[in-house]
């Protein structure tokens, strides 16, 4: 991770938590889910930082304060030195400019009724003053630049394969210029061959513009291709965080290690291959409710090397080597 | 007994009216021994999920089936009375779906389903019913199997619902297990569980296993014999190490270089230009001739059958490392 210096950083988060009351029948006191529990991080300018985990790690509830979509229950976001959080309208809306995102599903993040070219425009439309005819040359311009062709600027999102309208929905988030980027599984519903393009073109739009990326994803291999720097969450809390090169060759945590293990991979073997591996990953059960997480360390109830100490000590992301962190008590001993 | 468990022949599926005929499936052909493991791989709309429907007589008008033979145990399916077809389904060849939280009813108990499918096939009383939906959900590995016999779907998790439709299918010891993308809605630490598990149970019941699948890791971890399909048509056939090592069609290559993990310290990854043709574009050679790298102009004219290519099939005039088909 680059240095927490905040005239570099394009995002930070300090001890960012996030905890949603829900109901858990009519007459019963609302309980709180802790989807994001002290989540402190640093993007630098024009790279890339992988948020990893499965469903339910607090993944998108982190976007989703990063992108002011939500007011953390602690903790802050800074983007590009000005705090994010408890800033006056005037500021936020300054900010959401250089904050746009990319979702998952394509397909239901374009407004079916509206024509490609129009969706381009809104954003300027809103955020700044230019005329319609600049609107236009701006619009046309990023559509050539994710791949489109410019016949495309008058059809309607359903005219469009899933993969053309990814490319749609990056061009829209970079219409304004934005410093950053959150890409929340932008390429989970697309095709291999489809999701190869897509990958390519968010690399080539990351040389030419210098964008930053939050590019959340559950698929290793993906985020091996495209991170800088990753961080491995589960159930809330950071489990791990790395640069790309040292948490593929040396994993430290117990969870990263049976992420990367349970990963198929085409060059991995068959048959009994996988058997073993899966043994040796030996990931046991499922995940947690996280109304009631484990106490301790939230993954000792899948952990293959968890004692008994593990249930009484949060265990704190401790640094590993430059840049490099995991939260795990034992993970010396485990090496 | 020597004729194979499984013969699909020549398995054509169309849709729409004629004039607009979309061929979902055009002349799939593969066979299944009992205990081996078949791989299905392709994109969206390559034909893979619509082929295992036509297998299982789900295909309903206006949609049209037509094989060449299409046979389960040499009793030919297409012969047979739609009663007698059915009372195949569920208990001989059993099929496992993608999405586990819609395939399960929301308004009955786990038990209630599980004893639903052993009544119709198998009969007995309630208790022994009950006694072997638990035996089930033992067999599948479900934690705490007590207490979920009674659990409705919505109190199960993903990884959970899809052990109790796996429950469900191997219920009546079926011979054939057809699992359409079984583990594609599941988590990354939870797939691995359930493939070990659907490995598990296919061996100790020699069960012949169809896994359709858009994840080539999966298929390469699981699978003996891999079929490739795109826009329909079988385009490569082979043992699963010859298909990883030696790709012979352009496009089993092209997927297999545009994988992140096979792309390690490059900057780009290598991707196929363009996309699958749809039903009105469909070109009139091979029907990858638009986007393959390797195209000549004999590709763009003719349409190529399957031709044996060492110890794999492909469906190209120019096989890689190979002579060309004359």
């Amino acid at each position: 991770m680059s240095a927490p210096d905040a005239s570099l950083s394009v995002l930070e988060t300090h001890v960012l938590t996030k905890h949603y009351a829900v109901s858990t029948g009519v007459f019963k006191a609302k309980a709180s889910v802790r989807a994001l529990e002290d989540v402190s991080l640093a993007l630098a300018p024009g790279r890339t930082l992988a948020v990893v985990g499965e469903s339910g790690c607090g993944k998108s509830t982190l976007a989703r304060q990063i992108a002011m979509l939500e007011t953390p229950t602690s903790g802050s976001v800074v983007i590009g030195g000005v705090a994010a959080t408890g800033a006056d309208a005037a500021t936020r809306r300054a900010l959401r400019k250089s904050v746009q995102m990319v979702f998952q599903n394509p397909f239901a993040s374009l407004n079916p009724r509206k024509k490609i070219g129009l969706a381009l425009e809104e954003p300027l439309a809103i955020n700044t003053t230019l005329s319609r005819p600049e609107r236009e040359e701006r619009g046309r311009a990023m559509l050539a630049r994710v791949g489109l062709s410019p016949e495309h600027y008058r059809r309607y999102p359903h005219m469009f394969s899933g993969g053309q309208r990814q490319r749609v929905a990056i061009a829209r988030a970079l219409m304004l210029e934005p410093r950053l980027v959150i890409a929340d599984e932008p390429v989970s519903a697309l095709d291999v061959s489809i999701q190869a393009q897509v990958l390519n073109l968010l690399m080539d739009l990351q040389e030419s513009t210098g964008v930053a990326y939050v590019f959340i994803s559950h698929n290793l291999a993906v985020v091996e291709l495209i991170a800088d720097e990753v961080i491995v969450m589960y159930l809330g809390r950071v489990m791990e965080r790395a640069p790309r090169p040292a948490l593929f060759a040396a994993p430290r945590h117990p969870y990263t290690r049976a992420l990367l293990a349970s990963t198929p991979r085409v060059d991995a073997g068959t048959g009994t291959a996988q058997l073993a591996r899966a043994a040796r990953s030996a990931l046991a059960g499922e995940l947690p409710s996280p109304l009631a997480p484990p106490s301790g360390c939230v993954f000792r109830t899948r952990c293959p090397y968890a004692i008994a100490r593990c249930a009484e000590v949060v265990p704190l992301l401790e640094p590993v080597a430059a840049a490099h962190a995991a939260a795990c008590i034992r993970q010396d001993e485990i090496g | 007994m020597t004729a194979p468990l499984l013969e699909v022949d020549r398995l054509n599926v169309e849709f729409g009216e004629p004039g607009a005929v979309l061929p979902a499936a055009s002349d799939v052909s593969f066979s299944t021994d009992a205990g081996e493991v078949v791989g299905i791989v392709g994109e969206s709309g390559s034909g893979k999920s619509v082929t295992a429907l036509a297998i299982m007589g789900l295909i309903d008008a206006p949609g049209r089936v037509r094989a060449g033979r299409l046979a389960f145990a040499g009793r030919d399916l297409q012969a047979m009375a739609e009663r007698e077809r059915r009372s195949l389904l569920g208990a001989d060849i059993a099929m496992i779906f993608q999405d586990p939280m819609t395939s399960l009813n929301p308004s009955f108990t786990v038990a209630f389903q599980l004893m639903e499918t052993i009544a119709l096939h198998e009969g007995g009383s309630r208790s022994a019913r009950r006694g072997r939906a638990l035996q089930l959900l033992k067999d599948v590995e479900i934690p705490d199997p007590e207490r979920r016999l009674d659990a409705f779907p919505h109190q199960l998790s993903g990884g959970m619902s899809q052990r109790v439709m796996l429950a469900m299918a191997i219920a009546c010891n079926p011979r054939l297990l057809i699992a359409d993308e079984p583990t594609t809605a599941l988590d990354v630490t939870v797939q691995a569980q359930m493939l070990a598990l659907l490995l598990r149970l296919q061996r100790e019941r020699g069960m012949a296993l169809v896994l359709i699948t858009h994840d080539l890791g999966v298929v390469s971890e699981v699978a003996q014999r891999v079929l490739v399909m795109y826009a329909g048509q079988v385009v490569e056939s082979a043992a699963a190490d010859e298909l990883f090592a030696r790709p012979r069609h352009p496009y089993t290559e092209a997927l297999l270089a545009s994988l992140p993990e096979r792309n390690a310290g490059r900057r780009r990854l290598a991707s196929l230009a363009g996309v699958v043709p749809g039903t009105f574009d469909r070109p009139a050679g091979c029907l990858l001739s638009p986007r393959c790298p390797y195209v000549r102009e004999r590709c763009r004219s003719e349409r190529p059958p399957l031709f044996e290519v060492g110890a794999s099939r492909a469906r190209c005039f120019y096989p890689l490392g190979a002579e060309p088909r004359p």
